[in-house]
């Protein structure tokens, strides 16, 4: 089991505490979740299946939206997040 | 009520630091600080770039010099002048004296001699001001006299979630103590805007909330188009952050859960100002940290998750990395280049509440007179000053 960190009850990402490959179970609170890829510390992991447009949270609050489908489990960056269309 | 050893000044202000400064009106006379600065170690050049020339700077300029010059931690000042620039320099002397109390020698080229006999006359007075500022004693002073200016630099995913929360803690602290916080760094609160205003005493500090960070927010979007969301460094998205609002939820963890009781211009100076406050303006640490001291921080929590090793010359700056894969690869506890490993809170599972205390039993320690990391390792830099305009 590797260590990760989900920081407010309604985020949908969260964040790996050490290096997780492919099939590493990923422990966030209460939730169990297998990593797809392989992710860096402290980068962030979907912990649900998020659609094309979905506003992604973290603290709580949304830090942007996806631009592609983003399967439980996947990395998530600069690939499959952005915030332009948030920005004035 | 908690206490600190401090140097009182004439105008009431109390000091942290006891340092002589020498710094030209104009940048043109920067080659004349570092005469004087190589003549007499000891006291503490200020480089910088401004001065004359900026039409749309002046009266920041004005703001700045004075801000820094008068600043607690200063015993007194060198001003050199050339003669030419926008500014006379013993004017600006004879005001910074009025607003500070502090020994002021103010000189000018054109009008003392020339470079050698003014070089001759600051180097004799530098070393008058050293032997009357070293005669200087700490004296006891409550910690609502203390100015904290908080700054996070080359931001990783953890900074939000390890060292501001730290800082954050200690903000909280002293705003308890009857002290005041300074939180900047505008581009690093866009998308918090409803989440800071909510925290306004009023609604018209609500009102100047989010006018300054919508103006930011309108800056960026004019300099950067479609990348807006992406006005973060490339060591911050390696870090594992991606978008400005991710890394603004992180940012203002560093002003803890007090109300926010003003917003400041860039350099503005605190009067009498408590609690927390925002100081307008940009996330670049070495400009910030120009804005916050002129404005009137004694002292500087700083938080990096890439290791950024800043300090600033006049001022003691606590660093405190937000992961201990950074603390170690900076040298660690081996006299490495931060103070404070938040870190450990992922690695060595220390409880968030007993990092903020040792937080804050450090910055008392430093606010006695114990050097942080940038000031025992000469890294205070230059001084960076926000300029939006072109010279001409």
């Amino acid at each position: 089991m590797k260590r990760g960190l989900k920081i407010d009850p309604l985020d949908n990402v969260g964040i790996v505490l050490e290096h997780v490959e492919p099939g590493d179970e990923v422990v966030f609170g209460e939730e169990i979740v297998t990593a797809l890829q392989s992710i860096d510390l402290p980068h962030k992991m979907a912990l649900k299946d998020i659609a094309v447009g979905e506003s992604i949270f973290k603290y709580g609050y949304t830090i942007g939206y996806a631009t592609k489908p983003i399967a439980c489990g996947e990395h998530i960056h600069v690939h499959n997040l952005d915030s332009e269309k948030l920005m004035k | 009520m908690t206490t600190y050893q401090g140097f009182i000044r004439p105008n009431g202000r109390v000091g942290v630091r006891n340092h002589v400064v020498a710094i030209a009106n104009c940048s043109c006379a920067n080659g004349l600080i570092n005469r004087i600065a190589t003549a007499v170690p000891e006291i503490i050049p200020l480089i910088h770039t401004y001065g004359c020339s900026i039409p749309g700077e002046f009266d920041r300029w004005h703001r700045i010099l004075t801000g820094v010059c008068s600043n607690p931690n200063i015993y007194g000042v060198i001003l050199v002048g050339v003669g030419c620039e926008t500014y006379d320099a013993k004017e600006m002397g004879a005001h910074i004296h009025g607003v500070s109390g502090m020994p002021v020698f103010a000189q000018i080229v054109q009008e003392d001699g020339g470079c050698e006999a003014v070089v001759e006359h600051c180097v004799r007075e530098a070393k008058r001001m050293l032997e009357k500022a070293s005669a200087c004693r700490r004296e006891e002073a409550p910690v609502s006299t203390l100015v904290l200016g908080t700054q996070c630099g080359g931001s990783d995913a953890l900074s939000g979630i390890t060292a501001n929360p730290a800082i954050g803690f200690v903000s909280d602290w002293v705003v308890s103590e009857g002290g005041t916080v300074l939180l900047t760094e505008m581009a690093e609160m866009i998308g918090t805007e409803d989440i800071l205003a909510a925290r306004a005493v009023n609604d018209e500090v609500a009102r100047k909330i989010r006018k300054a960070v919508n103006d930011e927010e309108i800056e960026v979007r004019r300099w950067m188009g479609a990348e807006a969301s992406r006005i973060i460094a490339r060591g911050n998205m390696e870090g594992g952050l991606t978008t400005v609002q991710e890394k603004a939820l992180g940012c203002i963890k560093k002003g803890g859960t007090t109300p926010i009781v003003d917003v400041l211009e860039y350099g503005e100076g605190i009067e009498n100002r408590k609690g927390l406050v925002i100081m307008r303006g940009p996330g670049y640490d070495p400009v910030s940290l120009t804005g916050l001291f002129s404005t009137g921080a004694q002292a500087f929590f700083f938080s990096t998750g890439r290791g950024n090793p800043l300090g600033f010359p006049v001022a003691p700056c606590i660093k405190i990395c937000s992961n201990s894969k950074t603390y170690e690869a900076v040298g660690g506890g081996r006299d490495g280049d931060m103070d404070i490993n938040a870190g450990a809170v992922i690695t060595e599972g220390l409880a968030p509440e007993q990092l903020g205390e040792k937080c804050i039993r450090y910055l008392l320690e430093v606010l006695n007179g114990k050097q942080t990391v940038p000031e025992r390792h000469g890294l205070g830099g230059a001084l960076c000053v926000f300029q939006n305009s072109t010279p001409l």
